[in-house]
């Protein structure tokens, strides 16, 4: 059976950010489809508030929108697009001094089909995590959720978050060590 | 054991790990406890965007894209800033070039090429006095990293400054007509003048469709609108930018003659804006590349 290249090879962010450069506006939409999932999650656990990550969100893709022609095609898109997103979340979160923990009461929530036992058990152990995440400082969720669940290595949080390697190495394992402590409280 | 299990490091650490690991049972016991945290950790539930927020970020882009917006585009790209400091570049080019060049001759021996090539020079040392802002702000050199990425910049500074020069050597030299000449003959004789100007205004309309592909070329990239207003916008500003300082650099210069020109451009200038429009509109070229 003949299988369409063109279907498995995906192009780069950096190539889509180039077409988008010259004038594509469907480039912009597919990097847009790429990336509104994992932003708008990594925006909800970094801040805790749905309300605000979803502000966030839409600042950070409007300015990538606003600056793509400014984009620097030798680095990499999602580097730039998360420290967009970073630096957007971090002033919103000092302007409005958001108190943690973490909303649950999300609409848009996922829900997996399970059983009501196991729905109690997940939602124990999302209030643990909720907790436990809240009682971290800002730096150290902010790693924490670039680390784990945006999957970002050490190379590029430190790009992102304009430190050295070896501080990413530290704050990682002091983030991870005081969440263990809090989760076992 | 948090970057070992995070898979950050080296081949040689691995292995150093793992092989301590056989050896030591609090390492491995605290390896547990690490994974079942990194579990926790994955029981987070994951949202995803809604249709309304997508909704309100669309709609936001669009108005981006709109008229209104423009405004606030050109601000917030410094590029009235700019057109700004270019006009009062070229100011300083013109007036300092009379001063130099003409104090001892009398206006009406002025010629306004000399002063054009002025202007000239003057925007290529305004080129290399940007280049130096450019340095000490962003701390790249941009004669290294390529002229080319910074064409459109370039071509706008040279532009204005040209265009500035061009108006200004005009001014003065009106101003020296209407002081030595009878105002009423004058205008008639201008009248007569712009009469026989269609040979001036075929040229004017033909460097200014010269010009604004010339200037769709270099600059249009800047605009990935694909209306009406930003066509002939752009066409209009480049092409009366640099249709009569082509111009007058290649015709002896009298005032019904720019006239001519000056009307010739603007023509040139809207055939041309609603010939891209067209093109645009039909798919037949893209704007932006």
């Amino acid at each position: 059976m003949a299988i369409r290249l063109d279907l498995i090879i995906q192009d780069s962010d950096e190539e889509l950010i180039r077409r988008f450069q010259l004038g594509n506006a469907d480039a912009f939409d597919q990097l847009f489809v790429r990336y509104e999932k994992p932003l708008l999650n990594f925006l909800y656990r970094f801040t805790g508030d749905y309300q605000l990550a979803e502000d966030v969100f839409q600042e950070a893709f409007f300015t990538v929108y606003e600056k793509a022609q400014k984009f620097d095609l030798s680095k990499k898109f999602s580097t730039w697009l998360y420290e967009i997103a970073v630096n957007k979340a971090v002033d919103k979160l000092r302007k409005k001094k958001v108190v943690l923990p973490l909303k649950s009461e999300i609409e848009s929530i996922e829900h997996d089909q399970i059983s009501p036992e196991e729905d109690f058990e997940k939602r124990e152990i999302q209030t643990r995590l909720q907790k436990a995440l809240s009682f971290l400082s800002e730096e150290h969720r902010l790693i924490l959720v670039l680390k784990h669940y945006q999957g970002l290595d050490y190379k590029e949080i430190s790009e992102i978050l304009n430190c050295s390697v070896g501080t990413v190495k530290s704050r990682v394992y002091y983030a991870l060590k005081n969440l263990k402590n809090y989760l076992e409280e | 054991l948090i970057h070992y299990l995070y898979g950050e490091l080296s081949e040689a650490e691995i292995i150093e790990v793992t092989n301590h690991l056989k050896e030591c049972d609090g390492c491995q016991s605290e390896l547990e406890s690490l994974r079942r945290t990194l579990g926790i950790l994955n029981e987070f539930k994951e949202v995803s965007p809604t249709e309304e927020l997508r909704k309100r970020l669309k709609e936001r882009i669009e108005r981006q894209r709109g008229w209104i917006e423009l405004g606030n585009h050109l601000l917030r790209e410094e590029l009235l800033l700019r057109i700004a400091f270019s006009v009062v570049f070229g100011i300083i080019a013109v007036v300092t070039s009379v001063f130099i060049l003409t104090r001892n001759l009398p206006l009406n021996k002025i010629e306004p090429r000399i002063l054009l090539v002025c202007g000239i020079i003057w925007s290529g040392t305004y080129i290399a006095l940007f280049g130096l802002a450019f340095y000490r702000r962003t701390g790249e050199n941009w004669l290294r990293k390529g002229i080319s990425s910074h064409l459109p910049n370039i071509a706008q500074h040279t532009l204005v400054s040209i265009a500035v020069a061009t108006i200004l050597t005009s001014f003065i030299l009106a101003l020296e007509l209407s002081g030595v000449t009878d105002f009423k003959t004058h205008f008639i004789n201008l009248f007569r003048k712009f009469h026989r100007g269609w040979v001036y205004f075929i040229i004017g309309g033909a460097i200014a469709l010269i010009s604004f592909l010339t200037s769709c070329l270099l600059l249009m990239r800047k605009l990935k609108e694909q209306s009406l207003v930003h066509v002939l916008l752009a066409g209009c500003l480049f092409t009366v930018a640099i249709a009569p300082g082509l111009t007058l650099f290649c015709v002896p210069f009298m005032v019904g003659t720019y006239l001519s020109l000056l009307c010739g451009s603007g023509s040139g200038a809207l055939t041309a804006g609603v010939l891209s429009y067209w093109l645009v509109r039909r798919k037949v070229v893209h704007l932006s590349t």
